[in-house]
């Protein structure tokens, strides 16, 4: 039986480290060849050769919304036995509740699955770290703080430390690693999109460019929508006018239903990611 | 060229800047979850000894499904003929012969700007001259190239270390080892075999991290010298088996690198 997210999430308790995972590899550098060394390590530890990336927002959802995401891909990814890995944020609010993000997917996957879906995060060093209160890790002057619910997290600096990068300084490194597996090691990756924005809808660009079945939640809002948008009306995406949809790309492309998680599932299913 | 296994090996040329993503991904693939370092020498041994240690490993090592680190070198004594000089770096790409689902990476040290044969389709490391003043002036000349049974094989291109140059290769062994047993949850193993003061070094700095070591002890020089150091043999994670199928088998269950429930035939064993 699905258990729901605040179950699988300690809603109370943000920052800490779920039992289950008991300690987080937290690797921070600025070295190429460290990200593929230490994260190619890690990957071996997976039950099959499977990978998913979560990418997506939430931005103008409420918290309910945020919950039911949380849900819906927990519910969708019953029985699935791989990798998974999103960005490595948590965001909590003034009451220091979790404020639900994508980034809290795998987290919520490990804790369901336990052994069955290694997680991983990346982000990109946007901002200063720091220690804060009782010595606290957080990321940026916002006080962001590290995804604490997965197995590793991996946060990526520029090689000169004063400067920062933006929300997709990540991006261009996981896809080198993740391509060379699909390449070397016989895996396979897919990509879910979930509301988001500009980035989002990138990374999905992208996937699907590598030839990765990406799967896109209909009525998430925003990026996922816009893109949805692109590949059945042809709708321009703004900011994004110059990306077309040929009949190749076209069909890497999988759209699933927000409000039936199901839909989710049977895409993972025909494409491999899920036993039968 | 395909090599024995029906592969074309990968050369990955390593230096602290370039990513090693494709050993990575391939290391991915191997079922069992444990990293064997083969190391050692074999001077000294004659070549019904050198067959004798082909025989011993491959016995002991039936059923491995892991990966082995080893020198990725194989030296020649006539290029042309293709006389090989038996050696330990042998041993990883007979037992992977042998386990198709393991895997071998090799690793050769930078030595000298690499070379092509124009006569034989092989890739040079070095070419040598043996001080041995007893041998015929033909057998004293020795090529080494990069051994054509591996999987992979990393070129390591530069300096890693200030010692001499195969302890770069040690270097890079620790380090993928390190990578492997911190990130991946791997297990370990260094198996040491005959060798010299490069092999004494790197049992040394292996027992003291911790890691799972093997001695053969029988096997000659530098390992039957750490079969009975005491403060070696302290060491909890120092094991030393003898040289025969059945007392490394024994050794290698005992550490979980291969499967509890040996397939050794009879044939094997009559052989040791």
């Amino acid at each position: 039986m699905t258990r729901n997210a605040t179950e699988l999430l300690p809603m109370n308790r943000p920052f800490q480290v779920p039992d289950g995972i008991s300690r987080v590899k937290l690797v921070v550098t600025d070295d190429v060849s460290r990200v593929g060394l230490t994260v190619g390590a890690f990957m071996s530890r997976s039950l099959r050769r499977l990978g998913i990336r979560l990418t997506g927002g939430c931005k103008g959802m409420s918290h309910d919304d945020k919950l039911d995401m949380i849900e819906y891909f927990v519910k969708a990814f019953e029985g699935y036995v791989g990798f998974a890995s999103s960005g490595a944020t948590r965001n909590a609010t003034a009451e220091g509740v979790i404020d639900p993000m994508i980034t809290d997917v795998p987290a919520a996957l490990a804790a369901a699955y336990g052994e069955h879906v290694l997680t991983l995060s990346t982000a990109p060093r946007t901002g200063e770290l720091a220690l804060i209160g009782d010595g606290r890790l957080v990321l940026d002057d916002y006080d962001t703080a590290p995804q604490p619910g997965v197995h590793m997290a991996i946060i990526i600096q520029p090689q000169f430390s004063h400067e920062t990068l933006g929300w997709d300084g990540d991006v261009a490194h996981y896809f080198r690693m993740f391509n060379e597996f699909i390449k070397t090691g016989g895996w396979q990756f897919g990509m879910t999109a979930w509301n988001g924005g500009l980035i989002t809808i990138d990374e999905a660009f992208m996937a699907a460019n590598y030839g990765w079945p990406v799967f896109i939640v209909q009525n998430s809002g925003r990026g996922a929508d816009q893109i949805i948008e692109l590949l059945e009306r042809g709708t321009p995406i703004p900011g994004r006018e110059q990306l077309a949809i040929g009949d190749k790309l076209r069909s890497r492309f999988t759209v699933v239903q927000r409000d039936d998680p199901m839909s989710l599932r049977t895409a993972l299913v025909s494409k491999g990611f899920i036993a039968s | 060229m395909d090599n024995s296994f029906g592969l074309m090996p990968r050369v990955i040329p390593w230096s602290p800047q370039f990513g090693m993503d494709a050993v990575m991904a391939r290391l991915s693939t191997v079922p069992r979850r444990v990293i064997v370092r083969i190391t050692g020498g074999c001077a000294d041994m004659s070549a019904a000894d050198a067959a004798g240690m082909m025989e011993l490993f491959t016995t002991a090592f039936q059923g491995f499904s892991g990966a082995m680190l080893v020198g990725g070198t194989r030296m020649i004594r006539n290029l042309d003929a293709g006389d090989v000089i038996p050696g330990i770096t042998e041993v990883g790409p007979a037992i992977r012969r042998e386990n198709p689902e393991s895997f071998v990476l090799g690793v050769v040290p930078r030595c000298q700007d690499f070379g092509f044969s124009s006569e034989v389709p092989v890739l040079i490391v070095k070419q040598q001259q043996s001080a041995d003043a007893s041998q015929c002036e033909e057998d004293r000349q020795f090529t080494t190239i990069v051994h054509p049974d591996q999987d992979m094989v990393i070129a390591a291109m530069t300096a890693l270390t200030k010692d001499q140059i195969w302890d770069d290769e040690v270097e890079f062994c620790r380090y993928v080892t390190d990578l492997m047993v911190s990130y991946g949850a791997w297990q370990s193993l260094l198996v040491a075999y005959n060798g010299g003061g490069v092999t004494e070094r790197e049992v040394r700095a292996t027992a003291k991290r911790g890691w799972p070591v093997l001695i053969v002890q029988g096997s000659g020089r530098t390992c039957d010298k750490l079969a009975v150091d005491q403060d070696l043999l302290q060491l909890s994670n120092v094991s030393v088996c003898q040289r025969d199928a059945t007392s490394m088998r024994h050794a290698l269950e005992r550490l979980e690198v291969v499967p509890s429930t040996p397939k050794v035939t009879r044939r094997h064993l009559r052989i040791v």
